[in-house]
């Protein structure tokens, strides 16, 4: 169940961006802050926005469960979890090719054109959290 | 005013990870360590890999016990005396506690086969093993009773690998004198211990052990005959990422449908570089292969 590190980390960014980032309440003039308490009661997360690489092998079914779990009583409680999963691309860090594995080239080692066995996975093994929607309420 | 607001973040879940497994590199650089991360799916061998390695280490350059420092320092002085011909009462009478003899003989290299090393001429090694599982406690009891080195256990609770500050909080149990940033700020453990490798079994998981990277300074990743030579396939982030790949139980090779050659290219697609050994640690074969790399890299990050 590798979905519940995930979700922990991310329920965690996105409370924390949350917090750090309070809504402007009613009554103060933009460029000051609001006191946090105030800001803090006064928004909630509609939805958290997360890309996901292949290799990972993420089940979004079980992230969304344990990311449910995760911001129980939270000003997330309701936030919808958005997965997008990212195919992996392979890119020769000599000549710059770029090879789909899952395309012709398949799973190689070294670079089709070049022969440089450099190749960095440019795509497939990240989780990024991109962004929250928060709402004054 | 627009209720509704996005903040950006593009931040990296692993990102905080992969900066804190660096740190943690850094660290055990510092405290002379070599540090190896060993994955596989369950029942691959692990365990037993462990044992064989160790056991094959003791018979060329020799195991000891890891020294405290009191017992680094005792060892030099009981060599000084032994070589000044003082009686062990004598030696007693300087101070050394019978622990801190055990120890310091065991530093002085006079245990476990250090004395067979015939043209070895380092150092006999310290080693220790850190054994994560969900929940329980066998594996580093088979390795403290089977192996006579220091285990500690970590519980990961339910999660299915290690992060860099687990391991961590385990390398601190075993008294290796590095500070944690989820701990007080100058902390040290308090019975302080210096270890030359220590081996990690990760949790039985081919997947997500691949995804967190623990600092370790080495990845070898597991994978056993019955398994089937498709592993590379099905799992190739594992392959990826390691150093090197252990084809276990090659014992079972005649009952089991498994291609060496074909599974030697099956990792080769993954890995270019990834070293290759084909062993069983039930008959020793290719153990040996096995502990010279694993001896040589050892000497190089800790010289
Ligand atoms: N035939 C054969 N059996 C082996 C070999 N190595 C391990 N085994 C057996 O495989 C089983 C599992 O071995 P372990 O060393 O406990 O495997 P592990 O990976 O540590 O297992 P977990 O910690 O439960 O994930 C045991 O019954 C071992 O005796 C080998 O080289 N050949
Ligand atoms: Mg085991
Ligand atoms: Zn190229």
């Amino acid at each position: 169940m590798h979905e519940m590190s995930y979700a922990v980390r991310i329920a965690d960014i996105a409370l924390r961006a949350a917090n750090e980032n309070p809504a402007p309440a009613e009554g103060f003039a933009a460029g000051t802050s609001a006191p946090a308490e105030a800001s803090a009661a006064s928004l909630r997360i509609l939805a958290v926005r997360v890309s996901c690489g292949e290799m990972l092998a993420i089940v979004p079914a079980l992230l969304e469960t344990a990311f449910r779990e995760c911001v129980k009583g939270t000003i997330a409680e309701h936030a919808k979890l958005v997965v997008k999963t990212m195919p992996v691309l392979i890119r020769c860090a000599s000549c710059g090719r770029e090879i789909d594995p899952h395309g012709p080239d398949g799973y190689v080692a070294r670079c089709p054109d070049c022969g440089s066995a450099a190749l960095r996975i440019e795509h497939g093994r990240e989780f990024v959290v991109n962004d929250i929607e928060t709402e004054i309420i | 005013m627009d209720p509704v607001k996005i903040i950006r973040l593009k931040e990296s879940i692993l990102a905080d990870n992969d900066a804190d497994a660096e740190e943690l590199r850094r660290q055990t650089k510092d405290a002379g360590l070599c540090y190896v991360n060993l994955m596989s799916s369950p029942g691959s061998g692990k365990t037993s890999t462990i044992l064989a390695l160790i056991d094959a280490l003791k018979k060329r350059g020799g195991v000891t016990t890891p020294a405290s420092a009191a017992a680094e320092r005792a060892a030099a002085h009981a060599t000084n005396h032994a070589a000044s011909g003082l009686t062990d009462d004598e030696r007693a009478a300087s101070g050394l506690t019978d622990d801190g003899r055990a120890d310091a003989h065991a530093a002085a290299g006079l245990t476990d086969g250090a004395n067979a090393a015939t043209g070895q001429s380092s150092a006999p090694l310290s080693i220790g093993v850190m054994e994560a599982d969900i929940d329980s406690d066998v594996d580093a009891q088979t390795i403290q009773d089977k192996a006579g080195v220091p285990a500690v256990q970590l519980h990961t609770g339910g999660m299915c690998h290690l992060d860099a500050e687990m391991s961590r909080q385990g390398l601190r149990a075993l008294g290796i004198p590095i500070v944690s940033r989820a701990t007080s700020i100058l902390t040290m453990p308090s019975r302080q211990r210096h270890f030359d490798l220590v081996i990690l079994e990760n949790v039985g998981n081919l997947v997500c052990p691949a995804e967190f990277d623990t600092g370790a300074d080495l990845n070898l990743v597991i994978l056993s005959v019955p398994e089937g030579d498709d592993k590379p396939l099905k799992y190739p982030l594992v392959f990826t990422k390691c150093d090197a790949v252990i084809i276990n139980k090659i014992d079972a090779l005649p009952v089991f449908n498994f291609d060496i050659e074909k599974c030697t290219s099956r990792i080769r697609e993954r890995s270019a570089s990834a070293e290759i050994f084909p062993v069983s640690a039930k008959t020793g074969e290719g153990i040996d292969r096995l502990a010279d790399w694993i001896e040589k890299k050892v000497r190089s990050r800790i010289s």
